[in-house]
């Protein structure tokens, strides 16, 4: 069954990205929705049928950390899947992310292998 | 940490934002205090924000024909213009460099939270970060073109309500 993914990201430079990652990746992709920030993330949410999402943490309007803890409250969503792709490399970051449930971490910059080699091991 | 410390932090930031991201060569040069308002420049600002104990600013300097080569990397379509996706990449840029520099400046001056980027495009133009009188400006060559990074830092005294200057975060830390 196709995977449609979901990016939540403020620059559209790392939409385009991530989305070119995905297209090299092995996984059978179905649709991928972009989003600029955390409530246009849940806006697509309850639009669409996502099954994986990435996401960004430092945005306008609705943060990373706030959108990982809305989806991780539905129950509906609560196991898709979120990777974080951000320069928050704090470490209190990334343990918040982790402790509300994100499913991986890469660092920005990133090479586009780091990306692929993070979904093979989430989405298998 | 010194001015000399942090002057490494941002050339590694710098260097691997630009290999990483975009395959290419940043040439760092002689850093430099420069204290009052900025030399005038052509081309765009990106500016972001760092708060906590301590605050001030973190913000890269390109001529337009960089930014377009950024962008058009980025986007992987030509950019002939200084338009939207020309503003959008130099943000990025700036947020991931500042961003990786504000990580590194964490180890030892505690937690600090990053603005969302602000980007300027003009001509002639000169900044000043409000109460910081000293900033340290880490000037880069890629692909012919200069593209400076400049960091400021104010420390904020809770009880004395009075801040401490950058260079008290260069030298005494």
């Amino acid at each position: 069954m196709a995977l449609d993914v979901l990016i939540v990201d403020d620059s559209a430079a790392i939409r385009k990205i991530l989305h070119r990652v995905l297209l090299q990746t092995n996984l059978m992709l179905g649709q991928v929705f972009e989003a600029t920030d955390g409530r246009e993330g849940l806006d697509c949410m309850r639009a669409e049928s996502v099954g994986l999402v990435l996401s960004d943490i430092n945005m306008p309007n609705m943060d990373g950390l706030e959108f990982l803890r809305a989806v991780k409250a539905n129950p509906l969503w609560q196991n898709i899947p979120v990777m974080m792709v951000t320069t928050e490399g704090s470490q209190d970051k990334v343990l918040q992310a982790l402790k509300l449930g994100a499913a991986g971490y890469v660092k920005k910059p990133f090479t586009p292998d780091q990306i692929k080699e993070k979904l093979t091991g989430i989405v298998s | 940490m010194d001015e000399a410390k942090i002057t490494e932090m941002v050339r590694a930031a710098t260097g691997e934002v630009f290999q990483t991201m975009l395959n290419m060569d940043a040439e760092p040069g002689e850093s430099f205090m420069e204290q009052g308002a900025s030399e005038s420049y052509d081309g765009l600002v990106s500016l972001v924000g760092i708060a906590g104990k301590w605050t001030g600013m973190g913000s890269v300097y390109c001529t337009s024909e960089l930014a377009m080569r950024v962008a058009s990397v980025m986007f992987m379509a030509e950019q002939t213009s200084v338009n939207l996706e020309v503003l959008d990449a130099m943000s990025e840029l700036a947020n991931m460099i500042v961003g990786n520099v504000k990580s590194m400046l964490e180890t030892e001056l505690g937690p600090l939270g990053l603005s969302i980027p602000t980007v300027i495009y003009g001509r002639n133009y000169r900044a000043l970060s409000g109460g910081a009188r000293e900033r340290l400006v880490i000037p880069f060559e890629c692909e012919g073109h200069r593209m400076d990074v400049k960091i400021c830092l104010i420390e904020c005294h809770d009880s004395a309500g009075t801040g401490a200057r950058f260079a008290s975060a260069l030298h005494h830390h």
